[in-house]
């Protein structure tokens, strides 16, 4: 077997956190490397104590277990952002409050590995346990405003949308399998239910429908690579929105 | 601190992969790192086999050889070398594990749909070469070599068998 069965359903949670484990988090460094580093991936600055230099967290968490340098607490994850995201998270019933992508992997991985870099961690923890709940429930209200063409959740993140993907591209499936039925009926003139073409997408994007992905807002978006191009103008009037 | 302007470090994951399109391959060299993850990404995520990353992972495998010599010539004794060879090697190892787990998806996939990948025209485009040596090797085709039984009926005297 090429790919072992539990990788065949997309990223495992994992993966997801290798992924998060790219993005750029600031440290301040007890070394002097004196160089800048060459990586395979582009060239940092050198590292010098007493300053802030911005590092992949996967450099930040393998000095800090090293004890060569502390990690600053981004600024979406103090107690006081926190709190203002789960007040806004549980005041607007539909939206999700703007978090970064990878917010609950960067989260999990510094209060594993950083703990001593977070002030007050406990009250952190509980504050981002609250907060996913909330939204946790959001994205299971998107089940009822899954429509035929599309769904849009803006602000999202990849963990979360890891969590619902499988459920919601099976029932997603599901729906598209009934629907010949519904279009081929010459008497259903409704033009919220005909799709001439057929086709639709689910797409979780910081625009609408992933019509156009390339302006892509550091929001998250999925969309079935099997939509041929002529159904996506289609989507501005087509399914549902949450948001 | 340098400041944000002049900062070059390659930001994997503002890329999203709806905006490219199955059979476009990268061009831009610096930010190959980037670029294969996001193919990896992309790969996973898609029912269909996407264009093979030639160009990219040619410069990546490139990149990483030479990598690995920088790590071995960094002096052991010196605690900043150490430091940074543990970095470097934390990095190849990241890479490496991208590469191969892009190239497993990719063969599980040709397994799977191995005659439609074949047959396809623009999927099998898709291919790399050493891909499409192997989807053609893994279609099951009868031995036309192998021994049979042949039961006579009726005696029809001396008979030549063809080779």
């Amino acid at each position: 077997m090429a790919l072992p069965r539990h990788l065949k359903n997309g990223l495992t949670p994992l993966e997801i956190e290798f992924l998060a484990e790219n993005e750029l988090i600031e440290i301040e460094a007890a070394i002097d490397t004196r160089t800048d580093l060459e990586l395979l991936s582009g060239t940092l600055p050198a590292l010098k104590p007493l300053r802030t230099n911005k590092v992949p967290l996967w450099m930040a968490i393998s000095l800090k277990k090293k004890h060569k340098c502390n990690i600053r607490v981004p600024a979406w994850m103090t107690v006081e952002a926190l709190t203002r995201t789960l007040k806004e998270e549980e005041t607007n019933d539909v939206r999700f409050s703007y978090m970064p992508y990878h917010y609950m992997e960067i989260a999990q991985l510094l209060l594993e590995n950083a703990m001593d870099d977070i002030p007050s961690a406990d009250a952190t923890r509980t504050l981002l346990k609250d907060l996913r709940e909330a939204r946790q429930s959001k994205a299971r209200q998107g089940v009822h405003s899954l429509g035929e063409s599309y769904l849009q959740m803006d602000n999202i993140g990849l963990m979360e949308i890891n969590e619902i993907r499988p459920f919601f591209t099976k029932a997603f499936f599901e729906i598209q399998k009934l629907r010949p039925a519904v279009a081929g009926n010459p008497n259903n003139d409704n033009p919220y239910d005909y799709d001439h073409y057929g086709n639709s997408s689910l797409s979780m994007d910081g625009r609408y429908g992933g019509a156009n992905a390339t302006d892509f807002d550091g929001k998250a978006s999925y969309s079935s690579s099997t939509i041929p191009e002529s159904s996506r103008r289609f989507q501005s009037t087509q399914g549902s929105r949450m948001n | 601190m340098a400041d944000d302007d002049d900062f070059k470090f390659a930001d994997y994951t503002d890329r999203i992969s709806a905006s490219r399109e199955p059979d476009v391959e990268a061009i831009d060299p610096v930010g190959d790192v980037a670029h294969l993850t996001q193919a990896w990404v992309d790969e996973r995520a898609a029912p269909e086999l996407l264009q093979y990353q030639e160009q990219c992972i040619q410069r990546l495998l490139a990149k990483i050889e030479e990598q690995t010599l920088v790590v071995e010539e960094l002096d052991p004794r010196n605690d900043t070398s150490v430091i940074l060879s543990i970095l470097y090697q934390t990095e190849l190892e990241r890479v490496k594990f991208v590469l191969r787990s892009y190239l497993r998806t990719r063969i599980s996939k040709i397994e799977r749909f191995c005659a439609y990948v074949l047959n396809d025209g623009p999927t099998r485009k898709r291919l790399s070469r050493a891909e499409l040596h192997y989807a053609e090797k893994y279609v099951s085709q009868p031995i036309l070599d192998e021994a049979v039984f042949c039961r006579i009926t009726e005696d029809i005297g001396d008979y030549q068998l063809d080779e």
